[in-house]
């Protein structure tokens, strides 16, 4: 309990209240912006977060995830483009009831329910991160091992699209991580002689350029969208909220926890949980024929679903060090940087930080609402920010931001090509996310294969001897093998008929 | 599913935008030791402007105040040190 007020006293400062407003608009901005995504918006921040200590830092980054998350729907009913991919799966549902004149209703069941789906994923991830943090405490560096290998191949094998794709995108950032000093033997890989490298390739600017810059590539290339933009009264956007509550009340429990464990796991994020809830909506509903004509139902469950995703992520992310999609994964990367090490031992050492991340959770849900209701009432301006100056803005923000790091003109580079890398594969289809999940966890896959070799002096078996470590290991085997065990299931079916 | 979307809406391709974007960046990595950052910053966010039809005048005048933002961020907020010019500003 006295971790608790702590906690709340660290909330309440204020200092960190300021960094909350702040990061709630702009997170509703860059999240209501068509183009710009979270992601993006946490690559910009970050920058700013790391000269911060570690508790305003992690609260600016969880209120303003939670607030884009939503905000994303807003152009998604007004314009019929979504403010951020997580809310792609429902974007034509909005934009058909827009058409039929209900643009208050969905954008008051957007509100509640996200910070419905918010608050649920709160309490999930503050009744399991405890727990699992104990069983994380007998973890070694072979469970390590396993649990970061698990983490990459789940990355693999949910990414949207292609998973050769993805699998080749993830392969990059592990490349990536492997540039510089070795770890263990403190021999200098693919530096070509450059000092620069021998740190290893800067996190921050590769995020800052992989995120940021590549998206202002895509918009100025896109040049300026003119869409018509449908005028709502936001006094009228919360009625006939508490009957839709009743009423889909086994929906949003279902979505909510859906979407949680979805978060759970390592390298899926909030897009897909709202795809997959979109999917079980529309499979266990009364009215399927309704789903992309405008259904209310397909709205409340995939916006319950992405907002309880964020709070789901953090799960991993805070117990094992292991991120749960790629806002995460930059915060692991940061905090990596700062020398803190996220994981069970923080439950212990610093469970302030852990209950401000909680508090922050519950907070930026419960703001949600108010600043819900004066971005959905200022929508049509912030809809109307002409691009060609928000992406000089976004530039130079990107540029001062990655330069700040370490006060190099190097980075500026780093942030350069991995702004073009970032721009070309997105433009043929290939996921980014999975670099970034392959830089944060290469180092500690590395790390915990050489920590395990040297302590067993080269035994490979302990990696299966181990009760915990063999589970893991077995279920990673289970996920390599998927597609050709699918595919075998498959045929033999088709044999026996 | 998403790329349905942009098609129905006819998007002009701007193909010298992002090289401009490129060049500009590469531009600040040579130039800000040298003019320090007030001037890089400005000229940067003004030629970006200019290239995607903003104003001159309008261009000018945002480029500054944005300049000015982002040094009390960066500065006298968060205070990391920014590029400094032969000039010493």
């Amino acid at each position: 309990m006295d971790f608790v007020l702590h906690g709340l006293a660290l909330l309440m400062a204020p200092k960190v209240l300021l960094i909350i407003c702040i990061s709630s608009i702009y997170g509703l901005f860059v999240g209501a912006m068509p183009g710009l995504t979270a992601t993006m918006a946490a690559a910009l921040l970050i920058p700013f977060t790391f000269f911060m200590d570690p508790v305003p830092a992690l609260v600016s980054i969880v209120t303003m995830s939670a607030m884009a998350i939503f905000a994303g729907d807003i152009p998604a009913a007004l314009v019929r483009i979504p403010g951020t991919p997580s809310s792609a799966a429902y974007t034509q549902d909005s934009f058909e009831l827009t058409k039929q004149g209900k643009a208050e209703l969905v954008l008051g069941v957007d509100v509640i329910f996200s910070a419905i789906g918010g608050l649920m994923g709160a309490v999930v991830l503050m009744s399991s991160a405890p727990l699992l943090a104990e069983v994380a405490m007998k973890f070694s560096s072979f469970e390590y091992f396993w649990l970061a290998a698990l983490g990459l191949s789940a990355t693999v094998m949910v990414s949207l699209g292609s998973q050769v794709k993805g699998a080749l995108a993830m392969i990059l950032g592990l490349f990536l991580s492997t540039i510089g000093v070795d770890i263990t033997l403190g021999y200098p890989r693919f530096t070509f002689g450059s000092v620069e490298l021998l740190n290893g390739v800067n996190f921050i600017p590769a995020m800052v350029g992989v995120f940021g810059v590549s998206e202002v590539l895509r918009n100025v290339l896109q040049g300026e969208l003119a869409y018509p933009i449908t005028r709502v009264k936001a006094g009228k956007i919360f009625s006939g909220m508490g009957r839709l509550i009743r009423r889909y009340k086994v929906n949003v429990l279902r979505s909510g926890l859906l979407g949680t464990f979805i978060g759970i796991l390592p390298g899926a994020g909030a897009d897909i949980a709202a795809w997959l809830a979109y999917a079980v909506s529309k499979r266990s509903s009364k009215e399927p024929e309704k789903y992309g004509a405008g259904s209310i139902e397909a709205i409340i469950d995939a916006g319950t679903a992405n907002n309880s995703c964020l709070a789901g992520d953090w799960v991993p992310a805070l117990v094992f060090g292991i991120p749960g999609d790629t806002i995460t994964a930059i915060v692991i990367g940061v905090l990596f940087m700062k020398g803190l090490r996220p994981g069970p031992m923080i439950f212990e050492r610093q469970p302030e930080i852990i209950y401000a991340v909680y508090l922050a959770f519950i907070l930026a849900n419960l703001l949600m609402i108010p600043f819900g209701y004066l971005a959905i009432k200022t929508s049509a301006q912030m809809l109307r920010v002409p691009k060609n100056i928000l992406m000089p803005a976004i530039l130079i923000f990107c540029i001062v931001g990655s330069f700040a790091i370490n006060n190099s003109v190097f980075d500026i580079g780093t942030m350069l090509v991995m702004g073009v890398v970032g721009y070309f594969m997105e433009a043929n289809g290939y996921p980014v996310a999975p670099i970034v999940l392959g830089l944060v966890l290469g180092p500690i896959l590395e790390q915990n294969f050489m920590m395990s070799m040297i302590k067993s002096e080269w035994d490979l078996t302990l990696f299966f001897t181990r009760p915990i470590s063999a589970i893991l290991g077995g279920l990673s085997i289970i996920v390599w093998f998927f597609p050709v065990l699918t595919a075998f299931l498959e045929k033999t079916k088709k044999e026996n008929r | 599913m998403e790329g349905s979307l942009e098609k129905e809406i006819p998007v002009p391709r701007n193909y010298f935008d992002p090289i401009f974007v490129l060049i500009l960046i590469a531009a600040y990595m040579a130039l800000s030791t040298w003019l320090g950052f007030y001037i890089t910053s400005s000229l940067i966010l003004f030629l970006m402007m200019v290239k995607l039809r903003v104003p001159y005048l309008r261009g000018l005048v945002i480029s500054i105040l944005l300049t000015v933002f982002v040094n009390l961020m960066f500065y006298k907020i968060l205070r990391v040190p920014l590029p400094i010019g032969f000039f010493g500003w």
